[in-house]
Parts: structure tokens; C-alpha cells; sequence
């Protein structure tokens, strides 16, 4: 592992708000009436800015210098890399939905263990300042709060830190979330993430969309419309949109501290959308990691073991990549998270 | 030629109502003025930028004043704007599943495309499209 260099793994935080049913303030768009001006503010304090951005009728989707930001009518979630300042989005947010008339109503703060620890900056530095921090930025009506570290035995440094806090004891999210970590990723895939020279002479097509194209990426989800942005020299991101089913993957391909993220939204009850596994099969054959973490939230009491045992099941099949470490726990008002980490069987 | 200024929806109720069209950028509100509009843009040959949009849409409102910069800084190629929502069978005729998108069309043949509001592609595409068409002589 590298002494330094840029921290691929993300802070992601999510607020959910009450989508009020009064006919009279009912509002359709509610988080997408937020003008612009306003966000770029919030990015900004974030140590964000927006480098690409599309909609669709059921969100808008921001692809940042670091990382991704969603908005739908009631939700945000902003995930952001590097050593951002993510946490201090949540009281500026919960104002500018005020202005609107929406009230908070959930909100879930995660990552992993960060690849460079010391190089971030406080509260980041410790989760246990981080949760005081998400705390005091919080309304008291979210009662319903937990913390909790996943730590799994076979790698104690790739935990998994998860804070909930929420107005209601139960929760009404049927969206199932799907955060996977990867590193160590094979270098030849990698190379895809590099921007190549002559690029800008050669190809009128943009660098992004070229490495979409040479990764393999643009399979993973091929109803998706992908709106990509390649860093320079090299680095990836990309927000997919399909219907209104969010996907993200940031790419970091350097050696030493090489990292890619793939998270989406889905639900497990609809017939009309592949399996899961299918889908994490082939976003992680993308990068032919050495090492795969994965977290899936399911809201309420969704929770689906079958699903659990069957991406264990593909990813041994399809990737030979073994169950080192099956982690659960519980949020009130939040769900269950499960915590898988996966590495090579040959290993 | 003139300018084309146009607002945008009168009933939108945002403090920080976006105009996406204004400067150069012609707003295209039936098929008969997008047909008319090609129509013109061949006969005095040039390229056409399309910027399908629609007024709910935030990424939209981040591009839409470079758009309008744009159409006054090239008087060579024709700017038009669609609403995706006031000709929505127009918009699904052209695949729209992302907004904004933008089509380059010469001669009514689509000759580039790009989807989202990211400036500096814009401008690249713009830039990319000007240097690759010489001068044309204008027809007698």
C-alpha cells in the first residue's frame, strides 16, 4: 500500500424528506426546484463542483470533481471522495428544503475505512466525531438514531461505518441500495482509466465516453443512459440514469491505491429488472479486483436472505470471488444493512 | 439576421426563472418552425445545434446561458432550443431519455450528439465542428 496519494473511498450521506399529501403545497419537483446557484454554495463548502449533469422526468443526476450528487422530488444523496468536507452539506440542505416546504425525514451517513486515514481532516479523522457531528446537524424529531461499525474478522481494516437517524420508527424506503468497494484493481483493466495521448486530436467522441466504451462499462446496464466525465491525466466518473433507478462508479486506476465504487438503486419486486447479482457480476468484471466489499441497505422490512446467499453465490461462479465475511445489523427507521467482503478464491 | 429573444414558460413560479432561450438561440415550439428552421438553415448553409431541454430540469439551467453565449458568439451555425414537454412526440421521435441533450445536424443529417451539461464538451463540439467545415460561399 502506497504512503500517500488521493483517497478513492466515499463519504455518502442521503436525506430522505416527508413528501407532504396537502393538495395545496403538494409540489411534484420539491427537491429539483432548488435552483442551481443555491447547490453550487452547498458543493462548494463540500470542496465540490459540478463538471457534468443530466435529468430525466424522475431526477436530476450531478456528476462532481469528486463524486456524484442525486436529487429526486424528496431525496438527496450526495457521495464525494477524497478528503471532502461532505458533512457539512446536511444543515444547508435541510435549510434550502425548508424553503420549500419539505421537512426532514431520514438520513444515513456511510463509508469504509479510508484507504489514507491520516489524511483526513477532522471530524473525518474518527467516526465517533463524525456521528457527533451528523448529530447536532440534525433536527431532534429524528429520535430513531444508531451507529455502528461492520467490522469484518478476515480484514479488520476494511470496516464498514454505517449512522442512521429517522422520524419514524419504520421505515417507508423500498428502494434497495448497493454500495460496492473495490481495490486492488487488475492493472490491465485499469489502463482504461487512463486518458491516452493524442485523445483530443484523434477522437471526436469525448474521453468519457471512451472509456465507458473501452472498460465495458456501458454493459452493465444497457437501458442506462450514462452521463460520463474522465479526469485528467487519468480517473473516472459516471452517472447512470435509467428511469428512476440512479447507478454511480468512480474510478481511481493508479497502482498502489487503485479503487473503483459501483452503487445503484434498485428494487428486489421488480419482474421488468434483472437480478441483482447479475448486475454486480458484471460491474465488478469490469475491474477484476483483489479485494470487494459490499453493502446492501434494504429499507423496512425488505430484507431478503435468498438475495444475500444468491450473490454469493454468482460472485463465486462467475468471478471465483469467496465469502470471507457476512455482516448484518439493524437501524430503526432505517432497515438492514448486510456486509459482504469478497476476495479471490486462489487467495 | 435578427434576434430571436424568448422567455420561458410565464407560469413558472421559480425565483430564479432561467432564460434558455435569448441572444441567437431560437425557440422551437411546433414541428412546422423546426422544419421551417432547418429548411433556412440549409439554404444558408449552416450546421444546426439543437438543445433539447426542458424547464424543470436543474442540469438544464446550468448550460442554457452558455448556450445562449454560444449562439452570439457563432453567427455561423443556427441555435434552436426544444422543449421536450411542449413537443413531447417531436422529443420521443429523437430518443430523448436524458436532458439536455444536443444534436448537431447538417443538411438535416445528425452529425454529433451530446448529452448532459458539461461546458467544456459543449464548447469542444462547437469549436470541433466550426474548424471542420470551410468557409461556404453563399449561393447566388
Amino acid at each position: 500500500m502506497a504512503v500517500s496519494g488521493f483517497e478513492g473511498f466515499e463519504k455518502r450521506l442521503e436525506l430522505r424528506f416527508f413528501d407532504d399529501d396537502k393538495p395545496i403545497t403538494k409540489n411534484p419537483m420539491g427537491l429539483r426546484l432548488i435552483d442551481f446557484e443555491s447547490l453550487d454554495q452547498v458543493l462548494n463548502e463540500v470542496q465540490c463542483t459540478v463538471v457534468s449533469a443530466v435529468a430525466n422526468r424522475s431526477f436530476d443526476a450531478y456528476v462532481l470533481s469528486e463524486s456524484s450528487l442525486f436529487v429526486y422530488p424528496t431525496k438527496i444523496i450526495i457521495k464525494t471522495c477524497g478528503t471532502t468536507q461532505l458533512l457539512k452539506s446536511i444543515r444547508p440542505l435541510i435549510h434550502l428544503a425548508r424553503n420549500l416546504g419539505l421537512t426532514l425525514r431520514a438520513c444515513r451517513y456511510s463509508r469504509g475505512s479510508f484507504i489514507f486515514p491520516k489524511a483526513q481532516p477532522f471530524p473525518y479523522t474518527s467516526f465517533k466525531d463524525e456521528v457527533i457531528v451528523v448529530e447536532e446537524s440534525l433536527p431532534k424529531s429524528l429520535c430513531y438514531r444508531k451507529a455502528s461499525v461492520m467490522t469484518p474478522s478476515n480484514n479488520p481494516s476494511r470496516a464498514w461505518h454505517v449512522f442512521t437517524a429517522s422520524a419514524d420508527v419504520e421505515s417507508d424506503e423500498h428502494v434497495v441500495v448497493v454500495e460496492v468497494c473495490m481495490t486492488e484493481l487488475d492493472r490491465v483493466n485499469a489502463r482504461s482509466f487512463f486518458k491516452r495521448k493524442g485523445d483530443e486530436k484523434n477522437n471526436s467522441d469525448s474521453a468519457g465516453k471512451e472509456m465507458t466504451r473501452l472498460s465495458g462499462i456501458d454493459n452493465i446496464n444497457a437501458n442506462a443512459y450514462i452521463c460520463d466525465f474522465a479526469f485528467d491525466p487519468c480517473g473516472y466518473s459516471m452517472n447512470g440514469v435509467d428511469g428512476d433507478r440512479y447507478s454511480t462508479i468512480h474510478v481511481t486506476p493508479e497502482d498502489g491505491f487503485s479503487y473503483a465504487s459501483f452503487e445503484c438503486g434498485l428494487s428486489l419486486y421488480d419482474n421488468g429488472h434483472e437480478d441483482i447479482s447479475e448486475v454486480l457480476s458484471r460491474a465488478i468484471d469490469v475491474f477484476r479486483p483483489s479485494d470487494v466489499s459490499i453493502a446492501t441497505t434494504y429499507g423496512g422490512e425488505d430484507y431478503n436472505h435468498e438475495v444475500t446467499k444468491r450473490v454469493e453465490r454468482v460472485l463465486a461462479k462467475k468471478l471465483d470471488l469467496k465469502c470471507r465475511s457476512r455482516l448484518m445489523d439493524e437501524f430503526p427507521g432505517s432497515g438492514t444493512v448486510v456486509y459482504q467482503s469478497f476476495t479471490p478464491r486462489r487467495k | 439576421m435578427g434576434s430571436c429573444v424568448s422567455k420561458g414558460k410565464g407560469d413558472d413560479d421559480s425565483v430564479h426563472n432561467v432564460e434558455f432561450s435569448g441572444g441567437n438561440v431560437h425557440l422551437i415550439t411546433t414541428k412546422e418552425s423546426w422544419d421551417d428552421k432547418l429548411a433556412e438553415a440549409d439554404r444558408d448553409g449552416k450546421i444546426v445545434v439543437a438543445n433539447f431541454s426542458a424547464t424543470w430540469c436543474g442540469p438544464c439551467k446550468i448550460v442554457a446561458p452558455f448556450f445562449i453565449e454560444l449562439s452570439e458568439k457563432h453567427s455561423s451555425l443556427m441555435f434552436l432550443l426544444v422543449d421536450v414537454d411542449e413537443l413531447s412526440d417531436f422529443s420521443s421521435s429523437w430518443d430523448i431519455k436524458a436532458t439536455p441533450t444536443f444534436f448537431f445536424l447538417k443538411n438535416g443529417q445528425q452529425i454529433g450528439k451530446l448529452v448532459g451539461a458539461n461546458k467544456p464538451e459543449l464548447q469542444k463540439k462547437v469549436t470541433s465542428i466550426i474548424d471542420s467545415v470551410p468557409e461556404s460561399p453563399q449561393r447566388p
